[in-house]
C-alpha cells in the first residue's frame, strides 16, 4: 500500500491532465457542477482500469476516452437523446457544401471569438473541431474519445469548421454593427 | 492531379497532417505546380490559423478544490480495495484474481467432499482445557497482562463458576486481581493476600473455575506437570477450580503450600488433602474468544 502522501504510478500519469479533463467535461456538460462530478467520475475509472492502459500511449486521449463514455452513460441514464443528426445526414450536409469556396473571415477575430462561436456549434462537430484544432489530437483519436470510424471524425471537423465559421462571421458582423450603430441585418453566414 | 483539393475534406486532411508520408509528399509536389490548388488550400490555412490561436486562451480553469477533491477520492477507492498502484495494477489485479478463484475451487470441492461423504462434519475447533486455560493465564500474568473483560453479573461476578467463591478467596488468602469469562468458565489470576509472604511466593497463580457435577472432593487435589508448572485441580461443590504455579513455588513443600502458602506449608499436619498426578498433558495454545 502507498503512503497516502506519496503520489501513486495512477497519479503521476494522470493528475496532470486533471484541468484539460475539466475543460473537456466542461465543453460536455456546459455546467462547471456536472463537469467536476464528471471529471472525479472519470479518474476513479480510470484508476480501477489503469492495468488497461499501455504505458507510453496518450494518457489524455485515454482519458477523454473514459470521460467521453462516462458521460454517454449519463446521458443514458437520464434518457435524454442527443440533439444531433444522424450520422447519415451530416455525411450529406459535409458533401452538399464541399463545393463552396473557401473564404476569409473577416479582420479582427480574437481568439476569445473564437472560443465563443465554437459554443454556438452543436455539440458532435463542436468536439470534433475542439479535438483537433483545440486539443490537437489526430483524427485516429478523436475516432477513439468520440467512438466513431475516421471517416465520421472527418466529416465531423469539416462540417464543424463550417458551423465555426459561420457563427464567427456573425459575431464579426453584429460586433461591426454594434460599433457603426447600423441596425443589423439578417445573417446569412455568408460573407 | 490537384483534385484532391476540390474536396474541402481532403483539404482539412493534408491541412492536418493527416495520411502517409508518401501520399503528403506527392501533395505538397502538387500544391507546388497548381497555384489554383494552391489558393484553396491556403484559405483553409489562414482560417484554420485563426481558430487554433483559440488553443492559447487559457482554458476554463476547475476549481482549485478539484485536484484536492480527486486525490481523496482516489485514496478512498485504494482503501476499499480497488487497484492503486498505477503500473502494477495489472499485476495486483491478477493475484487477487487467483485468489477468489482459489478460494472458490476450495470451497466447491470441500462442498462436494461433504455432499458425497453422507456425514455431517464436526466441528474441529479445539475444546476449551481448563488447565491449559490456567497455564496462558498465569504467563500473562507473569507479563503484567491480566484477564479484564469481565461482565456485570457474568461468571466472574456471580454463579458458580466466579472466582469469588473459592474458599481461599472468601477466606482472604488470596485476591482475585482479573477475570475473564470463557465458555462458561471464569479464568482469572489470584495472588496472596499475606503480609508476610516474600516475593517468591507472591507469584501469581493462574486460576480457572468451570461448573461441575456437585460432587464435592476437596480432599482430593490432582496435578498435572506441564513444562515448569504446576496445575492443580480440585472439585469443591458445584465448581472445580485449576490453579497453575510454578514448579519452583512448591518444590520441597507440602504441595498444600501452592494455595495456602507458607502458613499451611509450616504445618503440613494441617494439610488435609490427597494429591495424586494426572496423565502428562500435551501442549497445545489453550483456545480464546
Amino acid at each position: 500500500m502507498p503512503d497516502a502522501a506519496e503520489p501513486t504510478e495512477f497519479e503521476r500519469t494522470t493528475l496532470p491532465f486533471l484541468p484539460d479533463c475539466y475543460a473537456f467535461a466542461l465543453s460536455l456538460t456546459r455546467n462547471a457542477t456536472d463537469a467536476e462530478d464528471l471529471v472525479q467520475e472519470t479518474f476513479l475509472r480510470a484508476q480501477r482500469s489503469f492495468d488497461q492502459f499501455e504505458p507510453g500511449t496518450h494518457a489524455k486521449a485515454w482519458l477523454f476516452t473514459i470521460l467521453r463514455r462516462l458521460q454517454i452513460d449519463r446521458h443514458r441514464r437520464a434518457k435524454v437523446r442527443p440533439a444531433y443528426q444522424p450520422e447519415e445526414e451530416m455525411e450529406v450536409l459535409a458533401v452538399a457544401r464541399s463545393e463552396e469556396p473557401a473564404a476569409d473571415l473577416p479582420p479582427g477575430v480574437e481568439p476569445g471569438d473564437v472560443r465563443a462561436a465554437l459554443d454556438e456549434v452543436p455539440d458532435p462537430f463542436r468536439l470534433a473541431v475542439r479535438l483537433r484544432d483545440i486539443d490537437g489530437f489526430p483524427y485516429q483519436e478523436i475516432g477513439r474519445i468520440l467512438g466513431v470510424p475516421p471517416g465520421t471524425v472527418m466529416s465531423r471537423i469539416h462540417r464543424g469548421r463550417e458551423s465555426l465559421k459561420q457563427a464567427l462571421v456573425l459575431r464579426m458582423e453584429r460586433r461591426a454593427a454594434g460599433r457603426t450603430g447600423r441596425p443589423r441585418g439578417p445573417a446569412t453566414g455568408r460573407p | 492531379m490537384t483534385d484532391w483539393t476540390t474536396n474541402p475534406l481532403e483539404r482539412a486532411r493534408y491541412l492536418d497532417g493527416e495520411g502517409a508520408p508518401d501520399e503528403r509528399a506527392v501533395r505538397a509536389a502538387d500544391l507546388l505546380r497548381d497555384t489554383a490548388a494552391r489558393a484553396r488550400v491556403d484559405a483553409d490555412a489562414r482560417f484554420l490559423a485563426v481558430v487554433r490561436r483559440a488553443a492559447t486562451v487559457v482554458a476554463p480553469a476547475p476549481s482549485d478544490l478539484l485536484a484536492a477533491r480527486v486525490r481523496r477520492a482516489l485514496s478512498a477507492d485504494r482503501a476499499a480495495g480497488f487497484p492503486s498502484t498505477g503500473a502494477g495494477d495489472a499485476r495486483r489485479t491478477r493475484p487477487r484474481l487467483v485468489t477468489i478463484a482459489a478460494t472458490f475451487a476450495a470451497f466447491a470441492v470441500g462442498t462436494a467432499l461433504w455432499a458425497t461423504s453422507g456425514r455431517v462434519t464436526t466441528s474441529t475447533a479445539v475444546p476449551f482445557d481448563p488447565r491449559l486455560a490456567a497455564i496462558e493465564a498465569y504467563r500473562d500474568a507473569k507479563v503484567g497482562v491480566l484477564p479484564v473483560d469481565a461482565l456485570p453479573g457474568g461468571t466472574c461476578e456471580d454463579g458458580t463458576s466466579s472466582p469469588h467463591r473459592f474458599p481461599l478467596v472468601t477466606s482472604g488468602e488470596v485476591s482475585v486481581e482479573g477475570c475473564r469469562e470463557q465458555d462458561g468458565a471464569s479464568v482469572a489470576v489470584l495472588r496472596r493476600t499475606d503480609a508476610g509472604a516474600d516475593a517468591s511466593a507472591r507469584n501469581e497463580t493462574g486460576f480457572v473455575v468451570v461448573p461441575a457435577d456437585g460432587k464435592s472432593a476437596a480432599t482430593d487435589v490432582g496435578f498435572t506437570r506441564v513444562d515448569g508448572l504446576m496445575v492443580f485441580d480440585v472439585s469443591i461443590g458445584r465448581a472445580k477450580y485449576y490453579l497453575a504455579t510454578p514448579y519452583v513455588a512448591v518444590a520441597g513443600t507440602p504441595m498444600c503450600a501452592a494455595c495456602h502458602g507458607p502458613a499451611r506449608a509450616d504445618h503440613p499436619e494441617r494439610n488435609p488433602h490427597r494429591f495424586f498426578e494426572r496423565a502428562p498433558l500435551v501442549l497445545t495454545p489453550a483456545p480464546r474468544k
